[in-house]
């Protein structure tokens, strides 16, 4: 295996209030070369996880438990500077913000070359030659004149391929990647993700990746993860977790989208609140406050992880299998 | 109850009446020197109980649209009329009464003050305090929101103080600017409904701008496509969604992702190269041309098409090809 995830915890501490646990003891497992998704609203302790994974988060007022195994080797009991030798060599966060994500005072030349020589060692010429080839796969039009471009010449859809082609410049084993598509249109998406997916073919490379867009998930990831309050409530292969979901909260995630195929819902709102209203995890299902299957064992009891099936569950009361 | 309004009576005169608008591009220096235009020569009409929606990415004039109809000022040519008369010639309080933007706010005040102000700016007596309690209970919000500042309340809250706000003025229009951008599927999900109940009971018309495309069609009676600054594509929402005839079109709804894989996986999906363009300097034929799968030599480049009737009654597409790209 690849990533393994054990029983991570990510808790911050607040001045004057109880911590916020953001994390709650999530396990994971991303295999090698496939693409596993992390779905989740805002509260669902997405971003957090993804942090934690990558050593990014601050070490004041923060508190990471659990184990991050990356081929066996803990990477949250690495130290500071061996950390920093893999991230980008062994694991890549591929940051897609197209208008933040690149210095915008250096060309984009120095900033691939910059990882090619720390990562593969690379003697600046080679490394010159290697920037040419990667931005040509990611697509570029012009790949020996977009070294010497700075990224505000070019377009939203190059600069997110150019940092698509920084993370991949230290030819690492995973990548991670947060909400890749979140601020791009409609037309650039489609043609990012397929980037991210022929990418992840040809490398062999495995591809971590967050989204609150379930259509995103449906065809990219192999395998997704559902979370809530900083838990996963459902994990499954693709085609079973859309084609039955059993967690009430991915049914009604579904349910909520307005969608381009099918006929018109007549109404969207399947599920009621905001990831405000939870419940502890300790001694109640936290998304029982919103959950229209909600028995009075949800708000008593926390409901224990059901692995049957090819699927994890944790859910006092699922939505029967033969329900779609 | 459905979100989708009964098809208003169709009198002859729309409600809004947009003719030839032209938008110069704004914010960017080079673009302003260089004469070009956000919106291009927009025309578009919107019925009484009627809900337009306006699909377009980023460039393609969409928010400057919207901001144009409630804000005369911003063009340079064209009309908009409503009921006839044209907005630029209505004092502002009676253009802030009638015509409603709903957009996410920013502001840092009690509801009831802001509620208040919206009044007084349309020129409106202050709501009493069962105004004020009628106008957050349509948008279902408690009575004691009133009393607490924006900053407290969560995002799904604060967007439905938004819809209170535009209509508290008692509107005709509702322009509305991406109004679930950026918020979770399930407090999306609710707002559309909100919006989608409150339309019908109001027989509100409404101009919808939103980049989602499976918003818009939740909401919108008839949808009109935007490239750069002009209809590509206009159609009633179920033959659009159906069967769109315009290239551009295409390649949007074929890149709006499902969330099913067994769809996801039979897809074909039409890859544009390059982006949404910026509103540069205007180009001679087709403005999609240089992006379009079905380009031809003959005509595309050399011949800007006009928006005409394909098919149906009341579908219009911009394609010298419509009827030849087979779907």
């Amino acid at each position: 295996m690849l990533l393994e995830v054990r029983d991570l915890r990510v808790v911050f501490r607040r001045r004057g209030r109880p911590d916020a646990v953001a994390v709650d003891g999530v396990s994971f497992d991303v295999p090698a070369g496939q693409v596993v998704g992390l779905v989740g609203e805002s509260g669902s302790g997405r971003s957090a996880l993804v942090m934690a994974v990558m050593r990014l988060l601050p070490r004041r007022g923060v508190r990471v438990e659990g184990q991050v195994l990356l081929d066996g080797v803990d990477l949250l009991t690495l130290g500071d500077a061996e950390m920093r030798e893999r991230r980008g060599r062994d694991l890549s966060m591929v940051l897609l913000r197209p208008r933040s994500g690149l210095n915008p005072m250096i060309p984009l030349g120095p900033q691939l070359t910059g990882a090619l020589r720390r990562h593969r060692g690379m003697a600046r010429a080679p490394a010159r030659e290697a920037a040419v080839e990667l931005l040509d796969r990611v697509g570029i039009a012009d790949p020996r004149g977009g070294l010497a471009a700075y990224p505000h010449q070019l377009s939203v859809s190059a600069r997110s391929r150019a940092l698509i082609a920084v993370a991949a410049a230290g030819g690492p084993r995973l990548l991670v990647a947060d909400e890749p598509t979140a601020a791009l249109d409609v037309t650039t998406q489609a043609q990012i993700l397929t980037l991210l997916r022929e990418l992840v073919r040809e490398t062999g490379a495995a591809l971590l990746m967050t989204t609150h867009d379930l259509g995103v998930v449906a065809g990219t990831c192999e395998t997704v993860n559902v979370l809530y309050g900083g838990r996963i409530v459902e994990r499954a292969q693709r085609h079973r977790l859309f084609g039955t979901p059993r967690h009430p909260y991915t049914h009604g995630l579904l349910g909520a989208i307005p969608r381009l195929d099918g006929p018109p819902a007549p109404a969207l709102a399947t599920i009621s609140g905001s990831g405000r209203d939870r419940l502890p995890w300790a001694r109640s299902c936290a998304f029982a406050p919103r959950c229209s299957r909600a028995l009075p064992v949800c708000s008593e009891v926390s409901p224990a992880v059901d692995t049957s099936g090819g699927r994890l569950l944790r859910c006092h009361n699922p939505v029967p299998a033969s329900a779609e | 109850m459905t979100p989708r309004s009964e098809p208003a009576p169709r009198s002859d005169a729309a409600l809004l009446d947009v003719r030839d608008l032209v938008v110069p591009a704004v914010g960017r220096r080079r673009l302003r020197r260089a004469r070009t235009v956000a919106l291009d020569g927009v025309s578009l009409q919107v019925h009484r109980g009627e809900t337009y929606g306006v699909v377009g990415e980023s460039g393609s004039g969409a928010v400057d649209l919207a901001r144009a109809i409630a804000t005369p000022a911003t063009r340079t040519a064209g009309e908009v009329r409503l009921d006839g008369v044209d907005v630029g010639d209505m004092d502002a309080p009676q253009r802030r009464r009638r015509i409603r933007t709903l957009r996410p706010g920013h502001e840092h005040a009690t509801v009831a003050g802001l509620l208040a102000e919206e009044m007084r700016s349309a020129g409106l007596p202050e709501p009493d305090d069962a105004g004020l309690r009628e106008l957050v209970a349509v948008v279902e919000l408690p009575d004691g929101v009133l009393r607490r500042g924006t900053q407290e309340l969560t995002d799904g809250e604060r967007r439905r103080v938004d819809v209170a706000r535009a209509l508290c003025t008692g509107p005709d229009l509702l322009v509305a600017d991406d109004p679930v951008a950026g918020l979770d599927v399930t407090v999306a999900a609710q707002l559309l409904d909100l919006l989608g109940r409150v339309k019908a009971e109001r027989g509100l018309a409404c101009l919808l701008v939103a980049r989602d495309l499976g918003v818009v069609r939740h909401l919108s009676d008839r949808v009109g496509v935007l490239y750069r600054g002009r209809i590509v594509e206009e159609s009633p929402a179920r033959a659009l969604y159906r069967g769109p005839r315009h290239p551009y079109t295409r390649a949007l709804l074929s890149a709006v992702p499902v969330p099913d894989p067994e769809v996801e996986d039979r897809r074909e999906r039409i890859l544009l190269t390059g982006d949404p363009p910026l509103p540069a300097d205007p180009a001679r034929g087709c403005a999609f041309q240089p992006r379009c799968p079905w380009r031809r030599p003959e005509r595309c480049a050399d011949e800007h098409p006009p928006l005409r009737t394909v098919g149906t009654a009341g579908h219009l597409a911009a394609c010298h090809y419509a009827e030849e790209i087979d779907g």
